[in-house]
C-alpha cells in the first residue's frame, strides 16, 4: 500500500513538476522513476515466485500431515479396538478368577466337613464288626480324594488365571501407554497442522498483498509511460534528454529548503512507527515505510506544518483519508484522518487545522488500530525522514 | 445192718453231687461252645475283604482279576461289585448322608470285589494278604483287621470247647461199653442188678438235671444283654441228664462190685 502512495504521490508531483520545472528535468525524473518501478516490479515478482514456492511447499506438508492424520486415526482406532477387546478379556478373566477363588473356598470348606465326618465315623464305628461300614469309609475316602484333586485343579486354574490376569493388565497398561503416545503425536500433529495452516494463510495474504502491489506497480508503469510520452511531446528539444544524467546527479542528495528540526509536529503524541525499513511480524514481510506514524489521543486536531497549497484530498487505501500539501519544492502528506477540513487547492498556513485524527490502518490491524496520524515529507524524487525536519 | 442202711442213704447223695458237678462243667462248656460258635458264625458272615481294582480295567481284565483272586490259596468266594452298585446300596441305606458327601455330583467309588476266606485260611490272613496284593490289577485291600482277630479267637474257643465235649463224649462211650459188658455177662442177673441200682441212677440224672437248670438260671439274664445269644438244644440237655443217669448207674455197679 505504501507503494501505491508513493506511486500516486510521485505521479502527482511528477505531473506538477513536468509543468513547473524544466521539461528536460521532468523527463529525466519520470525515466528515473520508471526504472525504479521496473526494478521494484522485478523484485516483487521474484518475491511472488518465492511465495508461490513456499505456498506449494506448505501445501505439500499439509497434505503429508493429513496423510499422517489418516494413519494416526487408523492406528488409534485399531488401538482402541485392541484395548476394548483386551479390557473385555481382562474382565472375563477377572470374573473367572474370582469365581474360582470362591469355588476354592467352598471346596475347602466342603473337604473340611467331609474330613470331619470321616474322622467321626472312624471313631464311632465298630472295629470288630459291620462290613458295611467299609463301604461308607470307601465312599467318604474316595470323595475326599476327588475333592482334593478338584481343589488342586481349582488352585492350578486360579494360578493360571492369575497369571493371565496379570498379563492382561500389563497388556492394557502397554496399550494405554501406546494410546497416550499416539494422542500426544496427534496433538503435536494438530498443532503443526494449525501452524502450517496459519503459515499458509499468512503466505496467502502476503501473496495477495504482493499481487496487489504488482498490479499497482504495473499500473504505475503504464501511467509513467503515458506521462513520459506526454512530456516528450511537450518538450521538443532534444537537449532536455541530454541533461538527464546531470539531473540524476542532483537527485542523489536531497536537502529541503528549510532548517532541520524547524517544522512543528502535525499532532502531539509519540512516534509508533519510524521512517525506513520495517518488518511486519504478522505476515513476516519486510517493507520500507516512507513516513512516520504518530500515536495520538482520539480526536486530536491535525495541523499543517508549513504554509502551502492543498494538492490532494481524498481516500487512499492503507492510509484512509489523506491530505497532501505542496510547500514549494517539497510536499507533506497527512494520513489516517477521520475527516479532512480542507479542500483541494485551498491555501493553508502553518498551524491551520486540516482535519481530525483517525486510526492506524495496516496488515494485522483489520479490527482497527490505535488512534494515530500518518505523516510524510517528500520531494518529487524521494521521501525523507520527517523526524529530521520536525522540532 | 445199721451200717448198710446208712451206706445206702449216703451213696446216692455222693452220686448226685458228682453228677451235678460233672454236668455243670459239661453244660457250661456246651453253652460256651454254642456262644462262641454263634459269634464266630456272625463274624464269618460279616467278615469280608474289599479289593479295590485299578482304574481303567475293562470287562475282560476284571474277569481275569476275579479268576486270579479265586486262585489265591484260602480264597472262598469272589463277588464283583461296581461303584454304582455300591453307591446304590449306600443310597438305599442313607440317602441324605450320600448326598452330603457327594457334593461334586459324580460317583467316586471304584469298582471292587468282595472276597471271603475259607475257615482254614483265617488263621493265616497275613500270608493270604501278601499273596493278594501281588495280584495284577489290585489297587487296595480294605478289611477290618480287628474283626479278623476276633474271628480267629472265637473259632479257636469254639474248637477248644468242641474238643472238651468230644473228650466227654468218649468217656461216656467208654462207660456205656462198660455197662454193656457188665449187663451182657449174665443177661438175667445183669439186668436185675441194673434195676437194683435205680436209686443211684436217678440221683445221677437228677444231679445232671439240676446242673442244667442252674446253668440256665445263671446264664439266662445274659440273653437280654446280647443279641448273640444261643441256648444249647433241649436234646443236648436231655443227653446230659441221660449221661448223669448212666454215670449214677455205673457208680452203683462199681460200688456193689457187681
Amino acid at each position: 500500500m505504501e507503494k501505491k502512495i508513493i506511486i500516486v504521490v510521485s505521479a502527482i508531483i511528477i505531473f506538477c513538476a513536468t509543468y513547473a520545472v524544466s521539461p528536460v528535468r521532468a523527463v529525466s525524473q519520470i525515466e528515473t522513476r520508471q526504472a525504479q518501478v521496473v526494478r521494484e516490479l522485478g523484485a516483487k515478482q521474484k518475491d511472488l515466485q518465492q511465495l508461490q514456492q513456499k505456498e506449494k511447499r506448505i501445501s505439500d506438508e499439509l497434505t503429508q500431515l493429513k496423510k499422517n492424520k489418516k494413519i494416526n486415526t487408523s492406528k488409534q482406532k485399531e488401538l482402541e479396538r485392541s484395548l476394548v477387546k483386551t479390557q473385555a478379556l481382562s474382565k472375563e478373566v477377572r470374573r473367572k478368577y474370582d469365581s474360582l477363588v470362591r469355588s476354592k473356598q467352598l471346596m475347602e470348606g466342603d473337604i473340611s466337613g467331609t474330613f470331619k465326618l470321616y474322622v467321626f465315623r472312624k471313631l464311632t464305628a465298630s472295629n470288630f464288626y459291620d462290613a458295611k461300614q467299609m463301604s461308607w469309609d470307601l465312599l467318604i475316602k474316595y470323595s475326599l480324594f476327588r475333592k482334593y484333586i478338584f481343589l488342586n485343579k481349582l488352585k492350578g486354574e486360579s494360578s493360571l488365571y492369575d497369571i493371565q490376569l496379570k498379563g492382561k493388565q500389563k497388556e492394557i497398561k502397554k496399550l494405554e501407554a501406546n494410546r497416550s503416545e499416539l494422542q500426544k503425536k496427534e496433538k503435536e500433529r494438530k498443532i503443526e497442522e494449525n501452524n502450517k495452516n496459519k503459515e499458509l494463510l499468512n503466505t496467502h495474504k502476503k501473496k495477495e498483498v504482493l499481487l496487489r502491489e504488482i498490479k499497482e506497480l504495473q499500473k504505475s508503469t503504464r501511467e509513467l509511460k503515458a506521462l513520459l510520452e506526454k512530456a516528450a511531446k511537450k518538450n521538443q528539444t532534444s537537449s532536455a534528454w541530454k541533461s538527464k544524467k546531470a539531473a540524476n546527479r542532483v537527485l542523489k542528495d536531497i536537502v529541503l529548503p528549510i532548517k532541520k528540526h524547524s517544522l512543528p509536529w502535525p499532532a502531539g503524541g509519540t512516534v509508533l512507527h519510524k521512517y525506513g525499513k520495517e518488518t511486519n511480524k504478522i505476515v513476516n514481510y519486510t517493507y520500507i515505510r516512507e513516513g512516520i506514524v504518530i500515536g495520538v489521543q482520539q480526536g486530536t486536531k491535525v495541523r499543517a506544518v508549513k504554509d502551502g497549497k492543498v494538492t490532494y484530498v481524498g481516500e487512499m487505501r492503507s492510509y484512509g483519508e489523506i491530505v497532501i500539501i505542496q510547500h514549494g519544492e517539497f510536499f507533506t502528506i497527512y494520513g489516517y484522518l477521520s475527516q479532512a477540513s480542507v479542500r483541494l487547492n485551498d491555501s493553508v498556513r502553518a498551524g491551520d487545522i486540516i482535519g481530525d485524527s483517525g486510526y492506524e490502518i495496516g496488515i494485522g490491524l483489520e479490527g482497527g488500530g490505535p488512534p494515530a496520524v500518518y505523516f510524510a515529507i517528500g520531494t518529487p524524487e524521494r521521501f525523507v525522514d520527517p523526524e529530521i525536519w520536525l522540532k | 445192718m445199721k451200717n448198710m442202711t446208712k451206706s445206702k442213704k449216703i451213696f446216692p447223695l455222693i452220686v448226685f453231687v458228682l453228677c451235678f458237678a460233672a454236668s455243670l462243667f459239661v453244660s457250661l462248656t456246651l453253652f460256651f461252645s454254642d456262644q462262641t460258635r454263634n459269634v464266630a458264625d456272625y463274624l464269618k458272615k460279616d467278615f469280608t475283604f474289599i479289593i479295590v481294582c485299578d482304574g481303567g480295567l475293562d470287562r475282560d481284565a476284571k474277569e481275569t482279576l476275579r479268576q486270579n483272586l479265586l486262585a489265591v490259596a484260602g480264597t472262598d468266594t469272589v463277588k464283583p461289585k461296581s461303584g454304582d452298585e455300591r453307591l446304590k446300596e449306600l443310597k438305599a441305606e442313607d440317602y441324605d448322608m450320600v448326598s452330603s458327601v457327594l457334593t461334586l455330583g459324580e460317583n467316586p467309588l471304584p469298582d471292587t470285589f468282595e472276597v471271603t476266606l475259607k475257615d482254614e485260611a483265617v488263621g493265616s490272613i497275613n500270608k493270604w494278604l501278601e499273596n493278594i496284593k501281588t495280584v495284577d490289577g489290585v489297587d487296595d485291600v480294605i478289611y477290618k483287621s480287628l474283626e479278623a482277630y476276633a474271628l480267629m479267637h472265637f473259632m479257636f474257643y469254639t474248637r477248644v470247647a468242641h474238643l472238651v465235649l468230644s473228650f466227654a463224649a468218649i468217656i461216656l462211650f467208654l462207660l456205656l461199653v462198660y455197662i454193656f459188658a457188665k449187663v451182657s455177662s449174665g443177661v438175667k442177673d445183669g439186668f436185675e442188678n441194673a434195676v437194683a441200682c435205680y436209686r443211684e441212677s436217678f440221683a445221677g440224672a437228677f444231679g445232671s438235671f439240676m446242673a442244667c437248670m442252674i446253668v440256665y438260671v445263671f446264664v439266662f439274664p445274659v440273653k437280654n444283654l446280647s443279641s448273640f445269644w444261643s441256648w444249647p438244644s433241649v436234646w443236648a440237655n436231655l443227653g446230659i441228664v441221660f449221661c448223669g443217669a448212666v454215670a449214677g448207674l455205673i457208680m452203683a455197679l462199681w460200688k456193689k462190685r457187681l
